[in-house]
């Protein structure tokens, strides 16, 4: 599984996100993110469709399908339940 | 988002509305005044008055008292501004007592005459005058215009100056005395209520104006680059400087609309259009709370292109060697990043300052209740101020709880909306 990180500079939402996501790939090794800043014209901003709100987070599986997308300020607990549920597909 | 989430906040709208409707009625039952019997007495008051003109409910709040305390008193008024009839009957009274009507209300005793509201002055001239009448033969100027008579009666000899006219309608009452409705409160003393509410009302509207953690973006953006030099000195001068800019910059404009509001905001038609543009304004923002759904926050994606050229400039300035040279391009940032915001929030401080000039304030309390507003309206930004300075890092923000201010915002905008369509009274006597 790997995680797509999308979020802006201008966005205080992302801001608080960005040290809960570092504690979580300290604490999970395996875990495989990547940060897109957003720009409408990004090849994933188009291909996810980010259009609404920031941040999300994409999670996808090992054949890059999607499994689901969080929104929004998440809190850590509910971000490790996923990753947990979810890290092996 | 699901039928039974949907139905939950249609719910909790609707009980919100009402709980805001009860609240303001029951304020407003602070000021409930007796109403007065107007009679075919003795001694004849006659007042001239505008729909929706504060001195003027002032006035008749006043005499719906006097007349109930004194039987051998009757009153007839006239308003005005509707009636044209009326207007050129105040018009010929003019004429007739040879003396310039510059506006209401406008009282007639006899033939002595007051312009304006005072609650020390006119109430004054109301009770020597009427006194004065009950010893002497009153004449009746209004029937007189009425009746096809050609014979005016002569005027009597003033008992003092005819002319006081300490206030008119529609100007700033800075020498009204305001009867003081004190009520004793257990522990805090001697309040009055009229005070309490406004102030209330500038805490609660001003933080919620100001509680919009998606237009924090600039002040975020320009702290979070200071954070990363590690300089408090520069995160104080630099952010305070946007800070104190913003807040003036605010000040200024409510000083403006609240300037406009005291000229023309007791016009019926100004303030009813007001008032529906405030319903319209909250009904949308309770449409966008309803349609948010679970929403963890987040903010929304547009002004993309707005957003990098203003990232530049912030860049720009941050990088700016002479001191003088980048406090002042953080001024005019701190400027144009209020002028951009007030487009989008220009309703919740044109409510207010509606509510405010449609009350007899003195200027000191007009610029205290504005301050009061503005220093709420900037206390997020000062708590996320203050947080970078003490502990280098962006602490005391949240995007998840902004959708109730959409709610709350929404509410009280509606309701202060409906109140000046159909019940701007309880606005200036009961709210404040």
């Amino acid at each position: 599984m790997k995680v797509i990180k999308f979020g802006a500079v201008w966005c205080p939402g992302c801001l608080i996100m960005r040290p809960r996501w570092q504690e979580l790939e300290k604490e999970i090794p395996g875990l495989k993110t990547e940060y897109v800043e957003y720009k409408a014209d990004h090849p994933l901003v188009e291909q996810y469709k980010i259009d609404d709100r920031l941040p999300v987070c994409v999670f996808i599986n090992k054949e890059g399908e999607e499994l689901l997308r969080l929104t929004g300020e998440i809190s850590k607990k509910h971000l490790l339940e996923v990753i947990n549920e979810n890290i092996d597909r | 988002m699901n039928i039974l989430n949907l139905n939950k906040r249609i719910i909790w709208v609707f009980f919100s509305f009402i709980a805001c409707i009860v609240s303001l009625f029951l304020v407003a039952s602070v000021y409930a005044t007796n109403a007065s019997e107007v009679g075919q007495d003795k001694i004849k008051i006659y007042l001239f008055w505008g729909e929706g003109c504060p001195h003027c409910e002032s006035e008749k709040q006043f005499l719906n008292q006097y007349l109930a305390e004194n039987p051998d008193v009757s009153l007839t008024d006239y308003e005005v501004w509707g009636n044209k009839a009326n207007l050129d009957l105040l018009i010929k009274l003019g004429e007739r007592i040879d003396t310039e009507i510059r506006g209401v209300p406008f009282t007639l005793i006899g033939d002595r005459h007051t312009s304006g509201y005072s609650s020390s002055i006119t109430t004054a001239f109301i009770k020597d005058n009427v006194e004065y009448y009950r010893q002497n033969v009153q004449p009746d100027l209004v029937s007189e215009a009425n009746a096809p008579s050609p014979s005016p009666s002569p005027l009597s000899e003033p008992l003092s100056e005819p002319s006081v006219d300490p206030t008119l309608s529609n100007v700033a009452a800075d020498n009204t005395q305001e009867e003081d409705n004190r009520v004793n409160i257990p522990v805090f003393g001697e309040v009055n209520p009229k005070e309490v509410s406004l102030a209330l009302l500038a805490i609660v509207i001003g933080t919620i104006d100001g509680f919009n953690p998606c237009s924090l973006w600039v002040l975020l953006f320009l702290i979070s680059i200071l954070i990363g030099l590690e300089d408090r000195k520069k995160i104080l001068l630099y952010g305070g400087t946007f800070i104190l800019v913003e807040a003036l910059s605010y000040a200024a404009f409510m000083v403006a609309w609240l300037n406009l509001m005291l000229f023309v905001g007791f016009i019926g038609w100004v303030r009813t259009g007001l008032g529906m543009a405030a319903l319209i304004g909250g009904l949308y923002s309770l449409r966008n709370f309803i349609k948010s759904g679970k929403n963890n926050g987040g903010c929304s994606v547009t002004n993309e292109e707005k957003r990098e050229k203003m990232m530049k400039r912030v860049n720009k300035v941050t990088s700016e060697r002479t001191l003088w040279l980048a406090l002042a391009g953080i001024a005019a940032l701190a400027f144009s990043v209020n002028l951009i915001e007030l487009l989008c929030s220009a309703g919740l401080p044109a409510v207010f300052t509606q509510v405010l000039g449609l009350n007899n304030l003195s200027s000191v309390q007009y610029v205290g209740y504005v301050a009061l507003y503005i220093f709420f309206f900037m206390i997020d930004d000062l708590i996320v101020f203050i947080g970078a300075l003490a502990t280098l890092r962006l602490t005391g923000i949240s995007t998840k709880y902004s959708q109730y201010s959409h709610l709350i915002g929404g509410l009280i905008m509606a309701v202060i909306g409906l109140l000046l369509v159909f019940k701007p009274e309880v606005l200036w006597g009961g709210i404040g």
